[in-house]
Parts: C-alpha cells; sequence; structure tokens
C-alpha cells in the first residue's frame, strides 16, 4: 500500500477559497470535465535511499503545488495519488506500464525530484528515483545510472492514444537539456510540458504559486513561466532557463478552458505544430 | 536693596534647580529607552534557503582560506531589520492605479485580493507583493533593444511610484519562442527587466525583488514585486560564530551554489549581507543579516567557476 499525505489547509482558508472557487468555476468552466491530478516526488535522497544525491524538500513543493490547486480549484481537480519519497518510483512517470496510478492515468501530472542531464549517468536526460520500483529497493550508491532509477526522455512518451495525461510539470534539473535529441519526445500527444534546461533551486513558494494561479483559471504557459522567474532569479550564479514546449493549439490552456478536450494533438514530427518558450533568469549582478 | 539681591539670587538658583531636574529626567529617560531597546528582542525566524537541485559531488572537498579578520560588513551583524505593511493601503492603491484596476471588482481570499478584467489579472497579496499579467498579449518578435526595455521598466516603475530608491536594475532575461519544426527560426517575443535591492549600500538577497517584462509592443506584461518597508531595528540576542557557519558550508547546509562537476572548493571571502524574504506567501517579519560565504570551484588544480554559500548569521 502506497502512503498519500497532504498538507492540511485551515478551515477559515477553506472557507474563502471554496467561495473563489465557486466563482472562478461559474466563470470558466465552459463544460469540461473536471481534471485528474497526480504527483511524484523524493526527497529523502540521502536518508532513506543510498544514492550520491542530497536530501531536499521536493514533496513539500509538490504537496504544496497539489494543496493550493485543490483549494482553488475545488471539486473541479480529483487528486489521483501524491505519491513521495520511498512511495514514488520510476513507474509514476513511466508510460504503458502501471495500470490505474501512474502519469497515464491523469490530466496533470507534477514531478519533483533530482535530475540528471544526458551524458552524467545515462545516454539521455533524466528523472532520478533513489529506489528501483519498489520501496523497499535502493539504487547502490555507486550505481546512479540505473534503468528502473531513471526516467529518461526516450522512455518519456507521454499522452499516446489512450492516456489521460494533458500537461506535466517537472522540478528537477536538466530534464529538458537541448543537448539531449530526445528533450522533446514526451511530446506524443499532451498539452504542454514544463520544466528546466538547467540547474534548477527548489522552492516549495513555487509550488505554491502555480498551484493557486492554474486553480484561479490563469493561462497555464504564462503562469509557470512567471512562478519561475518569480523563484528562480537571485538563487542561481548561473543564469537558469525555464522551459514549456507546446502543441501551437494549447498555447492559451488553462485547467478549465484547453485544447484537444476530445482528441490529442498528433506526436511531435507529426502534422501538429508544436513550439517551445524558454524563459532565461539571469544571475543576479 | 541686599532684600532685592536675595530674591533674585534665589529666584535664579530655582530656575537652576528646575532645569537641571528637567534636564537630569530626560537624561534618565533616553538613557531607560536605550536600555529597553537593546532588551527589546524578536523571534528570529529560521530562513527557509532555497536549494540546488545541481548534482554536486557528494565527495566534494573543502578548503578554508576565509581570514576571519576581515569579514566585510560585520558591524550590521547584531541587529535584524524588522518590516511590516503599515504603508499597504495606500501601496495598494498606486498598484491598483498603474494597472487600471481601480474600477475592477475585487475577489478576496485568505492568501491575496484579485482583481481580474477579460485581458488582464492583478494578485495583491497579503504581504503587499503582488503580481500582475496581461492575457491577451501576442507572441510576436520584440524588436527594442535592452537598453530601450530597461528604461520602458524603470519608467513605468517610478512614474507610477512603484521603483522605491534602493533597488537597482540587476539583469535582464528573455523568452524565446521556438517553432520546432524550423528550429533555426527563434525570436525572441518579451525581455524582463529585474530590479534587486540594497539597504545602506548592502546588497540584499533572498526572495526580494522587482521585475517587469516588456512585450513586442514595448507594453508591461508582467510585473511582480515583493519587498517590504523596514519599520525598526532591533538588537538581536545571538550572533551565530563564523565558525559554526562554515560548518554548516562544509556539512552542504543553508544555500549553496558549486560548479556541477567540482571536485575541490576554496572558500576565500566572507561578507555580512541581508536576506529578505518577501515572496507572496512569506510572514517572515525580518531582514536578517547573513553570511555570504565566497570562493572557487575547481576540477582538479583547475578553478572552473565560482562558489557562493548563505548561512544565517543570527538566532
Amino acid at each position: 500500500m502506497r502512503e498519500e499525505k497532504y498538507y492540511k489547509i485551515n478551515k477559515s482558508k477553506k472557507i474563502c477559497i471554496l467561495l473563489v472557487s465557486i466563482l472562478v468555476l461559474i466563470k470558466k468552466n465552459n463544460g469540461y470535465a473536471a481534471i485528474t491530478v497526480g504527483g511524484s516526488s523524493q526527497g529523502a535522497y540521502q536518508s532513506i535511499g543510498s544514492c550520491q544525491q542530497k536530501d531536499r524538500t521536493c514533496t513539500i513543493l509538490t504537496s504544496k503545488f497539489i494543496d493550493y490547486l485543490k483549494a482553488y480549484a475545488g471539486s473541479y481537480v480529483s487528486v489521483k495519488f501524491n505519491y513521495k519519497d520511498s512511495s514514488a518510483w520510476e513507474q509514476d512517470m513511466k508510460p504503458g506500464t502501471w495500470s490505474n496510478d501512474s502519469i497515464d492515468d491523469v490530466n496533470f501530472m507534477i514531478f519533483s525530484g533530482h535530475g540528471y542531464k544526458k551524458g552524467k549517468v545515462c545516454s539521455y536526460n533524466t528523472l532520478h528515483y533513489y529506489n528501483l520500483n519498489s520501496f523497499t529497493d535502493f539504487h547502490p550508491s555507486s550505481n546512479e545510472g540505473m534503468s528502473d532509477a531513471n526516467l529518461t526522455t526516450k522512455e518519456a512518451e507521454w499522452g499516446k492514444s489512450g492516456t489521460a495525461t494533458r500537461w506535466v510539470a517537472t522540478y528537477s534539473c536538466n530534464f529538458l537539456n537541448t543537448e539531449d535529441s530526445y528533450c522533446r519526445n514526451m511530446m506524443q500527444g499532451i498539452n504542454i510540458m514544463m520544466g528546466f534546461s538547467s540547474t534548477m533551486y527548489i522552492n516549495s513558494n513555487e509550488g505554491m504559486a502555480l498551484g493557486m494561479d492554474l486553480g484561479l483559471g490563469e493561462n497555464i504557459i504564462d503562469s509557470f513561466l512567471a512562478d519561475a522567474a518569480k523563484n528562480q532569479n537571485g538563487c542561481l550564479d548561473n543564469e537558469g532557463v525555464a522551459m514549456v514546449i507546446y502543441a501551437s493549439a494549447a498555447r492559451n490552456d488553462t485547467i478549465y478552458s484547453y485544447a484537444y478536450a476530445n482528441s490529442k494533438p498528433n506526436p511531435i514530427g507529426g502534422s501538429t505544430a508544436y513550439y517551445s518558450i524558454t524563459r532565461t533568469i539571469p544571475a543576479k549582478q | 536693596m541686599k532684600n532685592r539681591k536675595i530674591e533674585i539670587f534665589i529666584l535664579i538658583s530655582m530656575v537652576a534647580i528646575v532645569a537641571v531636574g528637567i534636564l537630569g529626567i530626560y537624561i534618565i529617560n533616553n538613557v531607560s529607552d536605550k536600555k529597553n531597546n537593546q532588551k527589546k528582542s524578536v523571534i528570529i525566524p529560521e530562513i527557509e534557503f532555497p536549494v540546488s537541485m545541481g548534482g554536486a559531488n557528494d565527495e566534494l572537498i573543502f578548503e578554508n582560506k576565509i581570514d576571519e579578520k576581515n569579514i566585510k560588513n560585520k558591524d550590521i551583524i547584531d541587529e535584524v531589520l524588522i518590516v511590516s505593511n503599515t504603508q499597504l493601503e495606500k501601496k495598494r492603491e498606486e498598484v491598483k492605479k498603474a494597472f487600471d484596476m481601480q474600477s475592477i471588482d475585487i475577489t478576496e481570499t485568505e492568501d491575496a485580493e484579485i482583481y481580474r478584467t477579460e485581458d488582464s489579472t492583478l494578485l495583491l497579496y497579503n504581504n503587499g507583493s503582488y503580481m500582475y499579467r496581461n492575457n491577451n498579449k501576442e507572441d510576436k518578435e520584440i524588436h527594442l533593444t535592452d537598453d530601450s526595455c530597461i528604461e520602458i521598466a524603470e519608467n513605468f516603475l517610478k512614474e507610477n511610484g512603484l521603483l522605491p530608491d534602493e533597488f537597482s536594475y540587476s539583469g535582464i532575461g528573455y523568452d524565446t519562442l521556438t517553432d520546432l519544426s524550423h528550429p533555426e527560426d527563434e525570436i525572441i517575443i518579451a525581455k524582463q527587466i529585474y530590479f534587486h535591492r540594497n539597504i545602506d549600500n548592502i546588497e540584499v538577497d533572498g526572495n526580494s525583488k522587482i521585475y517587469v517584462s516588456i512585450d513586442s509592443n514595448g507594453e508591461i506584461s508582467e510585473a511582480y514585486s515583493a519587498y517590504r518597508d523596514v519599520d525598526n531595528r532591533v538588537s538581536v540576542n545571538e550572533v551565530i560564530e563564523l565558525e559554526e557557519a562554515v560548518d554548516k558550508v562544509l556539512n552542504s547546509k543553508g544555500f549553496i551554489a558549486v560548479e556541477e562537476n567540482a571536485d575541490k572548493v576554496v572558500l576565500e571571502n566572507v561578507e555580512i549581507i541581508y536576506w529578505e524574504d518577501s515572496a507572496e506567501f512569506s510572514t517572515n517579519s525580518t531582514i536578517q543579516p547573513v553570511y555570504k560565504i565566497t570562493g572557487k570551484s575547481y576540477q582538479g588544480e583547475t578553478v572552473i567557476g565560482e562558489f557562493e554559500a548563505i548561512e544565517s548569521a543570527v538566532r
């Protein structure tokens, strides 16, 4: 049994936010079906796992994103799972291999954890897990590159026919690093991919801000880029790069109003037009 | 005549005694106030430093070449700055006016006041920070130079009273649009102009900042501001010694920025700067002095970049 924990928001906040949620829903919901959300995050890379990567507060970012999204969107958002630490593993993000509780089964998926760029431990950029598709089996510290501990860009063929996946946000370093020619491979039928093509810094405020913005019905792409600019700038010794990749028709997606409501964009390389926007975030001078 | 002189003498003496008395009371009160001020203490929240997700080498070797006698700005280490929102309503009116949201109905949540039109959104967060977005912008190439964008951003903020003197230009970012079927045809569609804060000429690090995004029409497409006014200065109960701060660096605690492929770091310099967290959901009421420890990142004997760590200096 995998554990799910959510941060609790106090009652008065819930009442206030419920009222706003109702107003937002009345204004924004144009008959679109409610959306499902899933989370997969790891933080205790060393205190639980035997990873060379250090512990990070990634599970807090993911949980706060889900809390704020749920708080502002109300019953329009259904949280299907939020796997954390040893309850999270590669198959949460791996398409086609898991039933009912993986990225294939939710409309919005968020990942937070360490990431490796191409050449570091694998031949592709990866989302890195400290366990091997089991909460009892950790990868040895001498082998960061084990297949089951890394979801590669080549494996990340998200959104294929029959899956629910529409939007994916990854809070990790380098998953969209363009040195990897597969860095856009995930566009197999999802509307929008969000992440970083550089080193990034974990700050739970960024998850809260994105959850609130999306729950309010703000533009998904613009919100992700703005929340990155707010939270990443000033933290970096080098320039940071936030990136979104999207099917052209999904440029103005909100969680309440979106393209391909009853279909899917064609895989990248086909007839659907795809674009990317990178936002460089300068190091402080 | 003699009696007259005695009366004058007594009168002058009495005036002198009263004057000395008043002066004495004034001095005692002032000394007492100063002592009270020194006794005032404030609960200093622990800083939640953002942490790098970069893959720093776990076997990183640290070499400490810091000269403890040369800590820059050491005189600010024993005071925290208390921030507040005494001018909150005035600031909010200025922001609403700047973005033409004065006559828009408000929606309130526990986190923010929200103003929305068909084309734009303004979030006024409880702690005084704000976010503005134009939701109707077009992704077209921007032909304005960096300098023109900086000028537009500065003028807009200054004309609307949204750029305090403590803030100055600190960097520029770019939104680049790429048609993935023709990746060579990249165009820049917006530029973000960033401003950071100095207090008494001391750098302020952390989450306080102002940025403005300029679109292809030279219009403001995004604006964000996060800072709070300093209300008071209070002595701290305990200053953290440099040795303890360096220990935290050696154990990779706090804010650490190191080159990804480094295997050795040499710590060289220390200065005291301020740390402010006024990001939209922050309830932190202090701006704290922190240690900024800098040096070089090495791979073998080759310098491959800079190193920076920020550690708490008070508790």
